[in-house]
């Protein structure tokens, strides 16, 4: 009988924080292309219309901290904005997406900006998010004109491509270590409901259903 | 209701106001029984000689009356009929009389014609006498009304009148106003039916519920909606509301003050209709059939309660940005397509006693960390692989369905969430370590049949180990590896 090789994975948290995303932006722009190109690596053509919202999870490291991050994925149609509003409630990152190729997605950006500056706490990340990029010869918008609006407006930015996956790590991981920053500096409160961040103390690692250890290691903090 | 006008009695034909209809024997008494009638309202008292003698010895040594004003008691004959009418003729007289003596309204003869029960003046003075009280005990910053208490406040704030009547200045009005004013916590308790003996229906009464200055919590249980008014305050200051017994539906309360709103989907209300302030609406045990848009005018709150009503489905629930706990419990709910279209972000919904056959609509409701689905009419496994994606749910409810009765029930519910089992909570308590073994064992069971790898034992093995919790650590390490919640760590970049 081998003991459980990946034991560690079995345990009630390997990860020391979740933080909250949420993926906003018009019908279309890819946001859920780039969670499943973030969590799965791959490409997903024929990505059907969101309906409400998606869901997804990945852990990463951000120096030397295992984090988990928990995504919540909108619906870019017009008639599901009351819905996906609640979602921006405990977001601690927010990565606002515009097609480069259709320039009306990025013209909407002020009313995309505005939502998330109302409803996010003021420390929330806001990521700005130029996808398509593989698509350079319909190039509606250009690099310059993005990285303007995004400096005006206090926001960070990269061009990304679900379909070739360039970028994408870098913009979920630039906005982790955003946070984290921000979690080291001291001004995004761990203990605020809507921080959106929530921190787990290390457990000691064990396999399942080996013993009686209490049950509660899990559940406690499960609020 | 009686009007103000008992201080300058002069204005009052007062023999139309008191007048004793008749007695009666009971229990070896006599009782007559003394009619009062202010316009539209009456009540009626009954009252034995013994009582009236009583009233007379304290208006004698308090108000100077003349003692021969009471008629005589007569020790025999009493019963005789024809006595007892000259008697109630005498007793009304004295009344009358005693009326026209006194240039103020004494509280004894107000308490003896159950003044304090009916009569503005007195129901208010009745208060202030309890105020004392709760304020000798400390004061409290909560209260219960009646329909009638609020509707006396209200006009006796009105009367060009000096807030005290008696010498007792304890009693000011004044006193009252500012605890009502001060109250934090208000509820109020009305009635379909006729109040004490009068024809007074205190659910027919205009409450005003402006002289609540401070309130933050308040209940409303078992009134008229149209009645209702002054609820420019309420929206200013409560933050937890609670109405029972009372709505049909949403709107004619939270549009109470806004004629002309149509309940339009996309109707932009302004401003001043929402109700900001409030974080918890309380609206169970009413008769709420649909939910109608003019729900979004609830815009701030968290936790909403819709228990025992009449829903069929829900709706509007969607502008609801902060909600953060539903309750749906005893409602006609069978299914609920798509949830997470309707809703967003609700980390606890209660949906129990209601006619669910299905959970299909609730699979992509991720924020879920608490769902109760306790007496439905859930039948199958398959229902609650619905909620397997569920990745924050920690407690599950699933007593009084039918599927409680499956064989190895536990085990085969908690295999539903596969790696995930040892997180969630189900009837109230988290799998035993045991039946997460077994879970463990299911799981490398089905991976085996489904990947068509081999596991190291052989399945018959496996099955012998079935019962045996002893053998669990090594059995589901393959199902393990593969099923992991997350894509795996090994992926992460730094």
């Amino acid at each position: 009988m081998a003991a459980p090789p990946a034991g560690s994975t079995n345990a009630p948290y390997n990860y020391n924080y979740i933080f909250k995303y949420i993926i906003i932006g018009d019908m279309g722009v890819g946001k859920s292309c780039l969670l499943h190109q973030f969590t799965e690596k791959k490409f997903m053509s024929d990505c059907p219309h969101t309906i409400g919202v998606e869901f997804g999870t990945r852990i990463i490291e951000v120096s030397g901290q295992k984090i988990k991050l928990q995504i919540w994925d909108t619906a870019g149609q017009e008639r599901f904005r009351a819905v996906t509003r609640s979602y921006y409630r405990g977001a601690a990152g927010a990565l606002m997406v515009y097609d480069i190729t259709r320039r009306s997605t990025y013209n909407h950006l002020s009313s995309w900006l505005t939502d998330a500056k109302n409803l996010t706490n003021p420390n929330t990340v806001i990521f700005l998010i130029g996808n398509k990029a593989d698509l350079d010869s319909q190039r509606d918008v250009t690099y310059e004109e993005a990285k303007q609006f995004a400096d005006d407006n206090g926001l960070m930015f990269l061009e990304t491509s679900a379909k070739t996956g360039d970028k994408v790590e870098d913009a979920f991981l630039e906005t982790a270590r955003r946070i984290y920053q921000l979690i080291q500096d001291g001004s995004l409160d761990l203990n605020a409901a809507e921080s959106g961040v929530q921190h787990k103390p290390s457990h000691v690692t064990r396999p399942l259903g080996t013993g009686e250890q209490p049950e509660a290691t899990g559940k406690s903090c499960q609020c | 209701m009686a009007v103000a006008d008992i201080r300058r009695p002069e204005n009052i034909n007062i023999s139309q106001v008191l007048r004793i209809n008749s007695f009666s024997l009971e229990d070896g008494h006599i009782f007559y029984y003394i009619q009062v009638t202010f316009g539209q309202y009456y009540w009626q008292c009954k009252r034995r000689y013994s009582e009236f003698k009583t009233l007379h010895d304290k208006m004698i040594s308090d108000h100077r009356v003349d003692s021969d004003l009471l008629p005589a008691k007569y020790i025999f004959g009493v019963k005789n009929e024809a006595f007892l009418k000259k008697r109630q003729v005498d007793l009304e007289v004295y009344l009358l009389r005693l009326w026209h003596h006194l240039r103020q309204f004494p509280s004894a003869l107000a308490e003896f014609l159950d003044f304090h029960l009916y009569e503005i003046h007195f129901v208010t003075e009745n208060l202030c006498k309890l105020l004392q009280r709760v304020e000798q005990e400390g004061g409290r910053d909560s209260f219960s009304f009646t329909p009638i208490q609020i509707y006396a406040i209200n006009k006796r704030r009105q009367l060009p009148e000096p807030t005290f009547g008696s010498s007792d200045k304890g009693r000011d009005f004044g006193h009252l106003l500012d605890f009502v004013h001060r109250l934090k916590t208000v509820k109020i308790v009305g009635s379909e039916s006729l109040l004490g003996t009068s024809n007074i229906v205190e659910n027919q009464l205009p409450l005003d519920l402006m002289i609540f200055k401070s309130a933050e919590h308040l209940t409303l249980d078992q009134l008229r909606t149209t009645e209702l008014s002054g609820l420019e305050n309420v929206r200013a200051t409560v933050r937890v509301l609670r109405i029972h017994r009372t709505l049909q539906t949403l709107s004619v309360l939270l549009l109470r003050d806004a004629d002309g709103w149509f309940a339009q989907d996309d109707a932009e209300y302004p401003r001043c209709l929402y109700w900001q302030k409030i974080v918890v609406a309380d609206f169970s045990s009413n008769r709420i059939e649909v939910l109608e848009p003019s729900l979004k005018l609830l815009n701030n709150v968290e936790h909403l309660d819709l228990s025992s009503n009449q829903l069929r489905s829900l709706d509007h629930l969607n502008r609801l940005h902060n909600l953060q706990k539903l309750c749906l419990s005893k409602n006609y709910l069978a299914e609920l397509e798509d949830l997470h279209a309707k809703l967003g972000n609700v980390q606890e919904i209660n949906l129990s006693h209601n006619q669910l056959q299905t959970l299909k609509g609730l699979a992509k409701m991720y924020s879920l960390e608490s769902l109760d689905i306790s007496d439905n009419e859930i039948s199958g496994v398959a229902e609650v692989q619905h909620l397997r994606k569920l990745p924050c749910l920690a407690k599950l409810n699933l007593t009084s369905n039918p599927i409680t009765l499956v064989v190895d029930y536990r085990i085969k519910i908690l295999a539903c969430f596969e790696a995930r089992a040892n997180e969630v909570n189900l009837d109230g308590s988290p799998g035993t370590a045991q039946e997460i073994s077994h879970v463990n064992i299911l799981m490398a069971l089905k991976k085996s049949q489904t990947s068509a790898i081999h596991l190291r034992k052989r399945p018959s093995d496996v099955n012998v180990t079935m019962g045996s919790p002893r053998s669990s650590p090594a059995s589901p390490a393959p199902g393990h590896a593969v099923l992991q919640p997350t894509p795996s760590s090994s992926t992460a970049a730094t």
